[in-house]
């Protein structure tokens, strides 16, 4: 398994390499001047030759190609380049933002998973019920909620209205930084976030059971006189997570680049925040850096599931 | 409440299968698939009401001048967010512009990117599924090689950098959304493809000298196209959600067009969004319940389509 993931990752670098020439290229076709977007108002004065010496500095002068293999360059000595706006490394700015959204991905994914899971599990134990229709039912109308419009509710409901939940942010400013202000100020996001997966998991769960409840084995176990519950939840349960914990792994890296919207909502310092204020400023080794980032977690995701179905499933040989 | 269950139910075992039908309709005489499917669709409430929103709003849009009591674009500074009122109904907005009127005109926006966002990939996905399932070898690597690529990464961070780099309208938003469903589309087209291959009226038009391409158009073609129907009308419902994200984060249709995102985009403010519901409500509620119904137009279908099913 070892020597597969070796192989796997290595037939993934040009992979990545690709996708980043790609992004490199659009990201330089971006219209407006990344120069005008860094300037303070005394610079715009400023003679051409200060801003062509300007230009030089931050390499914006050599073609696409010369820009494209110095940031190779850099990349190889673990380096992502230097913000042109924040005038911070890339990789200091990404690794302050990354752990908001791994913190809020994560938080959303349990929950999602907690609440999705059991009622999947129930529907189909309890197939062709009213619990069943009205279970997917309600995950139907959880995915055609846009979630803007359900974390915009949310703000108005819990924090304007009710004064529940703080309306976004990290942590009350100006306040020594507590757990339960933390969890506060995380589970409106989150739960937004959740929203949104539930269904999707209570569907994969409702099936992937329904699937394995008609296996041998479970007759057997029935047979034998095992008691339902360990039926359901060791043999039965147990199978029927392997596709799911597969499909989430899958998941995760378009879910930690897709927090874009809930971040913007709930002024959550995160990754995705960070990529909007890149593409609107123009902040080529911000956009990139990211995009590299998300690139190499796909990859490494993918892998992931792939070697945890194995190791759930011995049928499956790597 | 209760009757809806009902209905719901018995569709579903009728899906599932797995019991047998207990009625069986008197049929006088031989009913066509598509007219057994329109009858299948027509008993899930669920979908014959979401079909029947769509077509309403298909309405509103087209007769969006007609029907909106004032010009969408028009700005009064005198009437800069007042509510509700006999004048405007759903009060005006930031700039003093009716949000009745543009709540009509914003139909305009989500179904054009809904149907056309939908139906290119659905087009691109059916030819680039049906050339990898039918010719299949290297050429069906590459096509799945560019799926894989497409369906693994991050999408909606490249949706919104090529939508930085295209500029914001309708067309771009509808070329780049497409551009990241087809392989959703392709996936279905080449799986469905192979196992028709496997079918003997495959085997008897090739046996009877039929090529390659006739194989592909006369036969396999249609068999894959209800199935597409469905992912179509999944990946539209996708599309509106997504053209709706985007103009909310101001990079969809360009100002001062009016769509349904972009009027959520006012929300960002905590005073409209506390003080002001009449201006963020009505478009939330518009995207939510137009997606709704077309994903319950999915679900029927998927249903009415269902080869397995037994009438």
């Amino acid at each position: 398994m070892v020597r597969y993931a070796i192989r796997r990752l290595l037939v993934a670098i040009p992979v990545l390499f690709g996708i980043l020439l790609v992004s490199f290229i659009i990201t330089r076709m971006l219209p407006g001047d990344p120069l005008l977007m860094t300037m303070s108002i005394e610079e715009f004065d400023a003679s051409e030759a200060y801003l062509d010496q300007r230009r030089d500095a931050l390499g914006l002068n050599d073609s696409i190609p010369e820009q494209y293999v110095a940031w190779v360059g850099e990349v190889a000595q673990g380096n992502l380049g230097t913000s042109f706006q924040r005038r911070a490394p890339v990789t200091e700015l990404i690794a302050d933002r990354i752990g908001p959204t791994v913190l809020l991905t994560a938080t959303g994914v349990s929950i999602a998973l907690l609440i999705g899971v059991p009622i999947g599990v129930f529907a189909a134990l309890r197939q062709n019920t009213w619990f069943d229709y009205s279970s997917s039912a309600v995950s139907m109308v959880a995915i055609s909620i846009p979630n803007f419009f359900l974390g915009l509710m949310a703000i108005y409901v819990f924090s304007l209205r009710l004064g529940w939940f703080p309306s976004g942010g990290l942590r009350t400013l100006g306040v020594e930084s507590s757990f339960i202000d933390s969890v506060k100020h995380l589970i409106m996001p989150a739960g937004v976030l959740s929203a949104v997966l539930i269904g999707p998991y209570v569907r994969y769960t409702r099936q992937s059971m329904l699937d394995v409840l008609k296996q041998d084995y479970i007759t057997t176990a029935v047979a034998k006189g095992v008691r339902p519950f360990s039926i359901v939840i060791g043999h039965g349960l147990r199978n029927a997570l392997i596709p799911l914990i597969t499909v989430v792994a899958i998941q995760i890296p378009a879910l930690l680049a897709g927090t874009v919207i809930i971040e913007t909502i709930f002024t959550w310092p995160g990754m995705g925040q960070l990529v909007l204020e890149g593409i609107t400023g123009r902040d080529y080794p911000i956009i990139i850096g990211v995009v590299m980032v998300s690139a190499v977690l796909v990859l490494v995701f993918n892998l992931v599931a792939d070697m945890l179905a194995a190791v759930l499933d011995p049928r499956i040989r790597l | 409440m209760s009757n809806q269950h009902d209905n719901v139910i018995g569709d579903e075992q009728a899906l599932d299968g797995d019991r047998p039908r207990t009625s069986v309709e008197p049929s006088a005489r031989i009913q066509s698939p598509s007219r057994i499917a329109w009858r299948r669709f027509r008993r899930h409430r669920l979908a014959f009401g979401g079909l029947i929103f769509v077509g309403i709003v298909f309405l509103i849009a087209l007769a969006a001048p007609w029907l909106a009591p004032a010009d969408p674009n028009q700005i009064d500074l005198r009437a800069l967010r007042v509510g509700p009122s006999s004048e405007h109904w759903l009060g005006t907005d930031s700039a003093g512009r009716d949000v009745l009127s543009r709540l009509l005109y914003g139909a305009r926006v989500s179904l054009t990117v809904g149907v056309a966002a939908a139906a290119s990939a659905a087009v691109l996905g059916l030819l680039l599924g049906l050339i990898a399932g039918v010719l299949g070898g290297w050429i069906d690597s590459i096509i799945m090689r560019f799926v894989d690529v497409f369906l693994s990464f991050p999408s909606l961070m490249l949706i919104l950098l090529l939508v930085a780099v295209l500029g914001p309208s309708v067309m771009t938003i509808v070329v780049v959304i497409a551009l990241f469903e087809w392989p959703t589309a392709c996936r279905i087209v080449r799986q469905m493809t192979l196992s028709v291959k496997e079918t003997d009226f495959v085997l008897a038009a090739r046996a009877t000298g039929s090529g390659r391409i006739r194989i592909m158009l006369k036969h396999v073609a249609p068999s894959v196209i209800a199935p597409l129907t469905v992912v179509g009308s999944l990946l539209s419902a996708q599309a509106i959600l997504l053209e709706a994200a985007l103009s909310f984060l101001g990079l969809g249709v360009k100002q001062p067009q009016a769509s349904w995102g972009g009027m959520l985009e006012e929300a960002k403010s905590l005073t409209i969004l506390e003080d002001m519901p009449w201006m963020w409500i009505p478009p939330g509620l518009a995207i939510a319940l137009t997606v709704l119904a077309i994903n319950f137009i999915g679900d029927g279908l998927r249903d009415a389509l269902d080869p397995r099913q037994q009438m």
